[in-house]
């Protein structure tokens, strides 16, 4: 079925297209949740409820994005919800993660290099795991702004609108979050690591 | 701004450098700090391999099908929906 058709059948409430959609998209929907949440059980309630909540809002559809654009932005809407009724502990400081400089603007302290470029380090499992559990240890804040920006690819306009902030403090989050992932991750890439 | 950067400087500018977002004028400051400074150098190299690291992390998880107890889920909860 064509994109054309799809759009007519989802603003139609045809239900067997809410399936395809379901079926082409829905793993891919399901791990963008699962990223943003941690919970499996979650995840697939954020999924759910983001399905029906599109089929509310069908004839709004405008067709200006494409289907799994705006699926994926509900989606995305749809396990911010969940994090926000989550009864959640105060949020984790991030100081700690940044570097760190002397008065005179240097930095305190020497980098080693990483070993190997990322794409190949990334090609074994342990460290693609390793990296996805550093981006889960970061403060929600900041987490959820990396996820939003680098790894789901919305722009910062975009993010500063689900996130209810302004695109200057999604900047700020996302430069501070990509320096804290640095800071997680570098001790596990760094020369002498898988010595 | 002084035409000497320092790293915290550098720091502060790896975003918009990387995102190809630094004012020309701020940008042969910056291009001039990290050719003179290693230590910013390398810094820069693994903030844009942190940038791709997480990419790649996360990108290897979402090519499985929906579970079909989440389809059935969803399109139950769907059919209770008011068509109009």
């Amino acid at each position: 079925m064509d994109e054309a058709a799809l759009i007519a059948g989802l603003k139609a409430g045809d239900n067997s297209v809410f399936e395809t959609l379901l079926r082409t998209y829905g793993g891919r929907l399901l791990a963008t949740a699962r990223r943003m949440l941690h919970n499996e059980e979650d995840a697939r309630d954020a999924v759910q409820d983001a399905f029906i909540n599109a089929f509310r809002a069908r004839e709004s559809f405008k067709g200006e994005a494409q289907i799994s654009t705006w699926l994926h932005s509900i989606v995305v809407n749809a396990a911010l919800m969940k994090l926000r009724t989550r009864r959640r502990k105060p949020e984790e400081p991030i100081e700690h993660y940044l570097p760190r400089y002397l008065p005179d603007g240097h930095h305190t302290e020497h980098f080693p290099s990483w070993t190997e470029p990322a794409d190949v380090a990334l090609s074994r499992k342990e460290t693609a795991a390793m990296v996805r559990s550093a981006i889960e240890d970061l403060p929600e804040t900041y987490r959820t702004v990396v996820l939003l920006r680098d790894i789901e690819g919305l722009s910062t306009d975009e993010t500063a609108k689900i996130v209810n902030t302004t695109p200057n403090a999604v900047k700020i989050r996302l430069h501070r979050g990509r320096l804290a992932l640095r800071t997680l991750i570098a001790p596990h890439l760094a020369s002498g690591a898988h010595a | 701004m002084t035409t000497r950067l320092t790293c915290r400087e550098v720091s502060d500018f790896l975003m918009d450098y990387c995102g190809e977002a630094l004012p020309s004028d701020v940008q042969g400051h910056f291009e001039a700090h990290v050719d003179a400074c290693h230590n910013c150098k390398t810094f820069l190299v693994q903030y844009r391999e942190t940038i791709v690291a997480g990419r790649l992390a996360c990108g290897d998880d979402g090519v499985e099908d929906c579970p079909e107890d989440l389809i059935q889920a969803v399109m139950d909860a769907l059919l209770k929906e008011p068509k109009a």
